[in-house]
């Protein structure tokens, strides 16, 4: 708001160099129209689909054949009975997710910037970037191999210690540890390259010089390379923030069962079930726009936050 | 260090040329097979205009079907040309896959754009939106027409009836076998045990306690038990329609209700709670995987479609030639023999009206599809082609080995599939053949699936899913007597007594026409 | 000139056990899958977990490799893995260039636009009408162009133009450049760590794509491969739920050694590209890249 304030008292100021400044810079004009001009069809054309969520949308009678309902679907969801209990399984998750997961990548980033053998630290950031590719499925059914009560790796080893065995799997109080240690496991390699490829940008006469200062190894972490991925951190981290609802399908659809499902079960699995005896689409589309607007609200706390402390946020 | 990082990017070196190499060996690769593919799709046409010069122009057709195996059937396969020659169609069949939801979201987006095909191929027709499409006229009414047509007019009663929505049917149901379900065991360690196939739920549950603490597989240790049961708990099912009480919905007293207001699942939850209590069902079912038990030797029974018993343990006997798998559907019940059935039929095959614009479109449609319930076709899905996937012996068609037979064709068959040539089965594949049509008239079918409530289709799955979890923790012991209780009475009051109320009516409506 | 005090060398003892850790508990699963692909059926389906076969099977290979469709899907996964990833990364910089550039009019307001395309969407059913009414319904294009610019790489990679040094641009347009040219011949070349990255994160994307091209594409000879990897794997899960109502009539699932086999497989080419790239993630590959 106010960068458009701002912008709007620069016109009235030099209303005739508005012209010249475009003129200017045409070439940047010019260079963004292509993506102007994509995110306009792909992305902007379609979000009449929004609306759908006030309507008893039909594929077949189309939008305009679609009966308009208001925010019935808003009112059917939020009175569900369900309502607080999946918004605080669905917070708490994402919590642990920021809490827990977000900083392993920059940890993991940091200690392989702290590797001096090359080869080794190459052939470490390619073995922690293969569980990216493991789908969800096949994660799933490995967890399962490992941690059931029956004959799971884990138990075998706890009672051959001679302990309990643990329900990992189907007890509601191991499930967000469940989650987002599988989480960690799959995304944490992953999760490192963008924060290599800031920390490949830092140029080493920096590192040279503090040496020369006699700066030890903790001080060089601490005032040459944090920093320098300071503004990506930021920057995921906002991002992060906007897509704070969405936990993730597809893995806590398989990893939820009857004994869990107290703490388990979120919007994105709620939706996935009611969705579809509800009239599927528009049911499903308004739940989508209550998680994106607390998306945006949270973006744009986080953005103006970021910008307080000096930062350059997103926008 | 050094002569160290020089073999790196030495075999780095290397690693990049076989990469390059599998790159563009994969890539003309995929030239020449595309190649092939157009020269055998541009040749097809020829071949069945030539068939069909003699009589009139061959009937076109879009077809949307869903592929169930891994890669879809050829553009020049043989089904095509056969079924093509036969029905005097030029067919143009999109495959579309059908794990995950990606068929049925491809049916609703192409729903949604208004270009559909003119055959379609429509599952969950019960749901939301498939329902409403149905009722509001997408699809056109089949009903009127299908008595004038020598194979259509013969159709599975049970499945037109279940498949209808208030006596109106909007595609063609594809038949399925109605008493399917039952229990698949190990007989060898009934042998080893020296005891009866169970014909009481008595016996089953005896038989089951003998699987779990006799060592029925010789080996010295204990390490086996009785039923393997997964999310679904099928057997809680099957125990409550052995007890005589409904599958999912029946009458009671005059009202359609759900089985689990009845005493006869009452009974059959706590024998369930009783048989995990004593390990005979594993504590893990609800995570664990349908067959991986029972495949790995560690439990002896399960319960299931029992035509799984033949393509589900094909690895495991070769392993081991001791293992005997072998299955059973009937159980004497207080009010005699049941068997869990199926709705009768799966999917429709539906005709658009917005591709279909006229009756005479439609009827030669039909026509298509009523020789493909003919003899013929049915033989050509059932059995393949005759010198490819079978030979003829004794009037029986004998399956040539490694054959693959008529895969996803099979998509197409809305008949018996037992209809066409005889074909020769193994004494298990004739066993269960024998119990699915001796057991026809005891199949209990779920009264719901041919009756409508709007309640139900709001949110009967929400309110259903709440019972399902209460069940699970009932039996596992994580709720007691009155949480059970207390889960039926929510349901009731959530809607569940409306369900009852609008099935009822519509049930009432039905019969009294 | 490098540290080698004592302290030192143990923070550095500490650094690599750890990691050699958690590069052990990454891997081990990947070798179990790898383990199982190649294990005779029969044992894997009786025994459930095996990390050592006794008794090896390239069965699950050789079905895959025996599917008619293999070679071909293979090839369009790889065109449009390759084709995308380009046409990506070009619009990405040439949108996030400007977008970079502070002083120019109308930057927030498209920053703006380009998060709420991120949080808002129209739906499946609304996009699939787009790409029906621009032509794409059918087509290759339709997995390339839909996805052309992704709102989060965009805002990575101007987060990165945004941060290299002023200085250069300024000589370089002292010395005559146009606006294009800086992009092409300086801002590009000096960014190879986050182009590498994003040509990862978007080829990888491509390479796991299916879901468009079933909605998108009715031809299945324009199909990429794990279209069919997918029903595989999802096949073998079988067994979840009760599939009695849905048909599958007398189609034994195919076997776990099987989808090991797919896992593998449509792992395995996408993996082989990141120790390609690595090289730019190295120290001080962006000063490299300068002198270079």
């Amino acid at each position: 708001m106010d960068m458009v304030k701002q912008t709007g008292a620069l016109q009235k100021q030099r209303r005739a160099s508005f012209w010249q400044r475009v003129k200017r810079h045409r070439w940047f004009y010019i260079m963004l129209l292509p993506g102007m001009i994509y995110f306009f069809i792909y992305k902007y054309l379609p979000m009449w689909g929004i609306l759908i969520a006030f309507q008893d949308y039909q594929p077949f009678k189309g939008f305009s054949g679609s009966q308009w309902v208001g925010f019935k679907h808003f009112e059917t969801f939020f009175q569900d009975e369900m309502f607080w209990n999946l918004f605080r399984n669905t917070f708490v998750l994402a919590i642990y997710n920021i809490v827990f997961f977000f900083p392993m990548p920059i940890i993991i980033a940091l200690m392989l910037n702290e590797v001096r053998k090359e080869s080794f630290k190459r052939i470490i950031q390619t073995l922690i970037y293969v569980p990216h590719f493991v789908s969800w499925v096949v994660v799933v059914g490995i967890s399962f191999l490992f941690f059931s009560t029956e004959n799971g790796i884990v138990n075998q080893m706890l009672s051959s210690a001679g302990k309990e065995p643990v329900n990992f799997l189907l007890s509601a109080e191991w499930f967000r540890t469940m989650i987002t240690s599988q989480v960690i496991w799959k995304e944490t390699g992953w999760g490192t390259i963008i924060f290599l490829a800031a920390l490949a940008g830092i140029d080493p006469q920096l590192y040279e010089a503090a040496r020369m200062d006699g700066a030890g190894r903790w001080r060089q972490l601490w005032h040459i390379t944090v920093p320098a991925i300071r503004s990506t951190i930021i920057i995921l981290l906002i991002l992060r923030i906007g897509t704070f609802l969405d936990t993730g399908f597809e893995q806590i659809f398989l990893m939820v069962n009857p004994l869990n499902r107290d703490v388990g079960e979120v919007f994105d699995t709620y939706v996935y079930s009611s969705g579809i005896t509800q009239g599927k689409f528009s049911y499903s589309t308004a739940v989508g726009v209550f998680k994106s607007i607390i998306g945006l609200v949270l973006v744009m706390g986080a953005n103006r936050l970021a910008k307080r402390f000096g930062e350059d946020g997103i926008y | 260090m050094n002569s160290n990082s020089n073999v790196s990017g030495k075999s780095a070196k290397f690693f990049k040329v076989i990469c390059l190499a599998c790159l563009t060996t994969s890539l003309l690769a995929a030239c020449s097979s595309a190649k092939e593919d157009a020269s055998a799709s541009s040749a097809q046409p020829s071949s069945s205009s030539a068939a069909s010069t003699a009589s009139t122009k061959p009937l076109e057709l879009n077809v949307m079907m869903i592929q169930q195996l891994a890669e879809p059937p050829k553009a020049d396969s043989p089904f095509l040309k056969a079924i093509q020659a036969y029905t005097n169609t030029k067919l143009d069949i999109s495959w579309i896959p059908g794990a995950g939801t990606a068929y049925d979201d491809k049916v609703s987006a192409t729903i949604a754009s208004g270009s559909l095909p003119d055959v379609i191929l429509i599952r969950r027709t019960k749901e939301s939106p498939n329902l409403n499409a149905q009722m509001s006229g997408v699809f056109w009414e089949l009903t009127p027409y299908l008595k004038d047509y020598k194979n259509l007019s013969k159709m599975s009663e049970i499945a037109v009836q279940n498949a209808s929505i208030s006596g109106k049917l909007y595609g063609l149901p594809r038949e399925r076998v109605l008493s399917r379900y039952g229990m698949i065991f190990r007989k060898d360690w009934l042998d080893n045990l020296g005891l009866q196939e169970p014909k009481t739920v008595d016996d089953l549950y005896k038989v089951a306690k003998a699987f779990t603490e006799n060592d029925p597989d010789k080996d010295g240790k204990n390490n086996t038990f009785g039923i393997q049961e997964d999310a679904t708990m099928e057997l809680l099912k099957q125990l409550t329609v052995y007890n005589g009480g409904p599958n999912g919905w029946g009458l009671q007293d005059g009202k359609v209700v759900p089985d689990f207001v009845t005493t006869e699942f009452k009974s059959a939850l706590d024998l369930y709670k009783k048989m995990v209590s004593e390990k005979i069902v594993s504590e893990d079912f609800p995570i664990a995987k349908k067959y991986d038990y029972f495949n790995q030797g560690k439990a002896g029974m399960y319960f299931s479609v029992i035509d799984d018993a033949t393509t589900r343990h094909v690895d495991m006997m070769k392993a081991d030639p001791k293992v005997q798998v072998d299955v059973a559907e009937n159980f004497d019940g207080p009010t005699g023999q049941h068997v869990r059935a199926t709705f009768g039929y799966d999917s429709l095959i539906a005709i658009p009206k917005s591709s279909v614009k006229d009756e005479a479109k439609l009827k030669e449609i039909l026509t298509f599809l009523d020789k493909m319930g003919d003899d013929a076709m049915l033989t050509l899905i059932n059995a393949g082609v005759e010198g490819v996937d079978y030979n003829v012996e004794d009037g029986k068609a004998k399956k040539i080995a490694g054959a693959k037979g008529s895969e996803d064709w099979q998509n197409f068959r809305w008949g018996s599939q037992f209809g066409g040539i005889q074909i020769e089965k193994t004494p298990l594949e004739t066993k269960v053949e024998t119990l699915f049509k001796g057991n026809f008239d005891l199949g209990v079918v779920d009264l719901s699936a041919s009756l409508m409530s709007e309640t139900n289709t709001q949110k009967g799955a929400d309110l259903k899913k709440a019972i399902t979890d209460a069940e699970t923790k009932y039996v596992l012991g994580a709720l007691d007597e009155k949480g059970w209780n207390d889960a039926v009475e929510k349901w009731r009051k959530g809607g569940g007594d409306k369900i009852i109320e609008e099935y009822t009516a519509d049930y009432n409506k039905n019969s009294g026409k | 000139m490098v540290d080698r005090s004592l302290p030192s060398r143990i923070w550095d003892g500490i650094i690599i056990v750890l990691l050699l850790i958690i590069a052990a508990a990454c891997i081990l699963p990947f070798i179990y899958i790898l383990a199982a692909s190649v294990t005779d059926p029969a044992e894997l389906i009786k025994k459930g977990f095996v990390l050592f076969p006794t008794k090896l099977s390239l069965i699950g290979y050789k079905y895959i490799l025996s599917t008619h469709v293999i070679t071909s899907s293979l090839g369009v996964s790889i065109s449009i893995t390759v084709i995308g990833t380009l046409a990506n990364l070009f619009f990405t910089a040439l949108m996030a260039y400007p977008l970079a550039q502070r002083e120019l009019m109308g930057v927030s307001v498209i920053m703006r636009l380009v998060v709420f395309s991120m949080l808002f969407s129209g739906g499946m059913i609304p996009t699939y009408l787009v790409v029906k009414e621009t032509g794409l319904l059918d087509s290759p294009a339709s997995l390339i162009i839909p996805g052309l610019i992704s709102a989060f790489n965009l805002i990575i990679m101007r987060n990165f133009f945004q941060q290299l040094p002023d200085g250069l641009e300024e000589a370089a347009r002292i010395d005559g450049c146009s606006d294009v040219a800086i992009l092409f011949r300086i801002v590009l070349p000096l960014s190879a760590p986050v182009l590498a990255s994003l040509a990862l994160f978007y080829a990888v994307g491509h390479w796991n794509q299916y879901f468009n091209a079933i909605l998108y594409i009715n031809n299945n000879a324009y199909w990429p491969i794990q279209v069919w990897l997918r029903q595989i794997v999802i096949l073998s899960q079988g067994g979840i739920g009760d599939s009695s109502q849905f048909g599958q009539d007398f189609v034994p699932p195919p076997a776990e050694t099987i989808k090991m086999a797919v896992i593998v497989l449509s792992t395995l080419p996408i993996l082989i590209v990141y120790p390609f790239l690595q090289k730019h993630f190295a120290k001080g590959a962006l000063l490299g890249s300068v002198k270079g």
